[in-house]
């Protein structure tokens, strides 16, 4: 059965190579460029991938981040009691001092890249769909 | 040097050179009229087919992603154009019954084809593809013709990898049955004058 298939399989090989491919007709590029040349060129347009308005956004968002923050005092800590310098120092024995400061910037920052994430998985399902 | 791919030439009509499209044509027109020609069943509409196809694919190409090769995603335009094509002229061809092959049927065809001549073996296989259903005679054309690995010709004819096999395999045994049943009279009579 096995050697069966493969002697079909090779004799349908050489049957449609040796149908070979059919020629179309001699004006047949002629009349494809002519019909091409009516239709619009399908140039491939840039679009990038944060418009305008999203920069200006992101940019409003920061200034007035940066306004609340240096001045006014939120009187809380988003962290609460948790202490990134005693939690190093309890767990690992580091004697580090990180300042708030660079917590809350490492903080926003993974918001950021979470957001960002989100942003580019939309993107890439819009492209592959 | 090496040669410029089909990527290169889309890139260039994307940066507005229409004329490198040409290229395209030229290297595409005889498989896609023949796909056409394999679904369709005659030139006159193979060439209409054809021609739209490449019409259509030149409209679509700020569409296509390069995922695949260019020659599939266009194969599957004609394929698709194709059904649309029949769909509209409402054709309905009758399957063929398929009997078991054995392996001294298959030696005893080789050995007849290589009695006829070039021109006329290339006649009769064209005419014996023509019984067999046009998905098949596409199926056949693209896996034994352009040589497609069974995952592109799925991707092609938007059917299942298992199924791709299956249609496959009946369809070269409904060509075998078909040929020959065309061919042996022929040799029968060439035997017979010599």
């Amino acid at each position: 059965m096995e050697a069966e298939n493969k002697k079909l399989d090779q004799f349908t090989k050489e049957v449609m190579q040796d149908a070979g491919l059919q020629a179309s007709s001699t004006d047949f590029l002629a009349n494809v460029m002519a019909e091409v040349s009516k239709e619009k060129v399908p140039v491939k347009v840039y679009k990038p991938l944060i418009s305008k308005v999203g920069w200006l956004t992101i940019a409003a968002l920061f200034l007035i981040f940066a306004y609340v923050l240096t001045n006014f005092s939120l009187g809380f800590s988003i962290f609460g009691d948790w202490d990134l310098s005693s939690l190093l120092m309890e767990k690992y024995q580091l004697q580090v001092t990180i300042p708030s400061t660079y917590a809350y910037g490492c903080f926003f920052f993974l918001i950021f890249v979470v957001i960002q994430i989100k942003i580019f998985q939309k993107q890439l399902d819009k492209r592959l769909n | 040097m090496t040669p410029n791919t089909d990527q290169h030439y889309i890139a260039q009509i994307r940066s507005g050179n229409a004329n490198a499209y040409a290229v395209l044509v030229s290297k595409y027109k005889d498989m896609t009229f023949t796909l056409a020609l394999r679904m369709v069943g005659n030139r006159e509409d193979a060439e209409e087919v054809a021609q739209d196809t490449f019409v259509k694919a030149y409209k679509a190409l700020d569409s296509f992603k390069g995922t695949s090769k260019f020659s599939t995603w266009l194969y599957r335009i004609v394929y698709n154009t194709s059904l649309d094509y029949i769909k509209k002229q409402k054709r309905v061809v009758l399957s063929e019954h398929i009997d078991e092959v054995n392996e001294a049927d298959i030696g005893s065809m080789q050995n007849a084809l290589t009695y006829i001549e070039e021109k006329e073996k290339k006649e009769m296989i064209e005419k014996a593809l023509l019984q067999v259903p046009e998905d098949e005679r596409v199926l056949l054309t693209l896996c034994y013709f352009e040589e497609l690995s069974l995952k592109e010709i799925s991707e092609i004819v938007n059917i299942s990898y298992d199924n791709v096999k299956i249609k496959l395999y009946r369809s070269r045994k409904k060509l075998f049955h078909i040929l020959k049943n065309v061919v042996e009279p022929i040799y029968l009579n060439h035997g017979s004058r010599k």
